[in-house]
């Protein structure tokens, strides 16, 4: 097996992604105990975390870390689309209304091989848009419940408890999401496992490009496009891989 | 009139939607060239190309968790139909060359 390794994330993504696990960690840590204020386990979390002010200052300052990371996040992402310089590769194209079908024919065996992929898959770009529209939510409502008084006095008082709904039931589904959907497809899916180190250390090997991405690895050799089911360049068949 | 090109050609700068494949690609400089491959780009205004980014990022987020579902019960649907579905009538098959005719190929 090909030991070459290929810069998929460059340090920036990769610092991004760090921040936004971290983020995520501390808000959850801080916020579900005040969701689920009744259980034992939250009780003793809040003591642990210093009672429930700090709780609350942990959480108001990584709310505010996260909603300044979204707004640098939007201002470079608008700042490149102006500029020309990116291609829209996070941008959900028709492949990815096919690939989603395809991928799912393949998985129940009615499909006899996988969709080829380019940079990004469907899965990642589906976990991009739900992280990012989810994180509107949040900065949204989340600023809604600091300020209330401010924000009542603008729009009706009804969006308080309506923004505390979404806040916290936003919250809870992006756990989940992210216990289940990201870890399962990034670390415990059969290619991956135990654990995929990419996104910290910015490489994957060629052979794994080539079986995950064989769309974007040809552009980026300057090789035509594959076909499905076509033999890929390079690819070790005896490796335990399927071609994908 | 909107002035449509094929994939791979050299365009002015600007944002260039394809509708086939729904794929949007920024031109940076005048005579660069626009992705190859099926469909026609038409360039786009900045701000139809800005607001069509989101539109597809939350169609797609509200389209991903019907598909499975979707899927499914088409799978479920073509098992349930096909014992009543009658097999195609099988094509006759070719007829074998004649034994000396083989016998001539294998000999030359």
């Amino acid at each position: 097996m090909s030991s070459e390794q290929i810069v998929r994330f460059s340090r920036r993504r990769r610092a991004e992604h760090l921040t936004v696990m971290v983020l995520f960690v501390l808000l959850c840590l801080t916020g579900f105990p005040q969701k689920f204020y009744t259980h034992r386990w939250a009780e003793v979390l809040v003591h642990a975390l210093g009672g429930i002010d700090w709780t609350r200052r942990i959480h108001h300052l990584a709310g505010y870390m996260l909603a300044a990371m979204t707004v640098v996040h939007f201002g470079a992402g608008l700042a490149g689309m102006l500029s020309r310089q990116i291609p829209f590769s996070m941008m959900p194209t028709r492949k990815d209304f096919e690939d989603v079908f395809g991928q799912l024919r393949h998985y129940l065996g009615t499909a006899p091989h996988a969709p080829l992929y380019d940079r990004y898959t469907y899965k990642e770009k589906f976990e991009y848009w739900g992280l990012v529209m989810g994180n509107v939510v949040m900065v949204v409502t989340g600023s809604i419940l600091l300020f209330p008084l401010q924000v009542t006095m603008l729009l009706p008082g009804v969006l308080v408890p309506a923004a505390k709904m979404a806040h916290s039931n936003e919250g809870l589904m992006a756990f989940l999401v992210i216990t289940i959907w990201h870890i399962f497809n990034v670390h415990l899916n059969p290619d991956a496992f135990p654990f995929d180190p990419a996104i910290f250390t910015g490489k994957i090997t060629r052979e794994r490009y080539l079986h995950e991405h064989p769309l974007e690895l040809a552009r980026l050799e300057g090789r035509p496009p594959p076909s499905q089911g076509d033999p890929l360049p390079g690819h070790d068949p005896a490796g335990g891989k399927e071609q994908a | 009139m909107t002035e449509h090109f094929p994939g791979g050609s050299a365009v002015p700068g600007g944002y260039y939607l394809n509708t086939a494949r729904w794929s949007l690609a920024p031109v940076a400089r005048d005579g660069d060239r626009l992705p190859p491959g099926p469909g026609q780009w038409r360039r786009v205004p900045v701000v139809v190309a800005l607001a069509l980014v989101p539109i597809l990022g939350v169609t797609f987020l509200m389209f991903m968790p019907v598909a499975g579902f979707l899927v499914l019960i088409q799978h479920l649907f073509t098992k349930a139909r096909g014992p009543f579905v009658r097999a195609p009538a099988p094509t006759p098959a070719t007829p074998p060359p004649a034994e000396g005719k083989d016998q001539r190929a294998s000999s030359g």
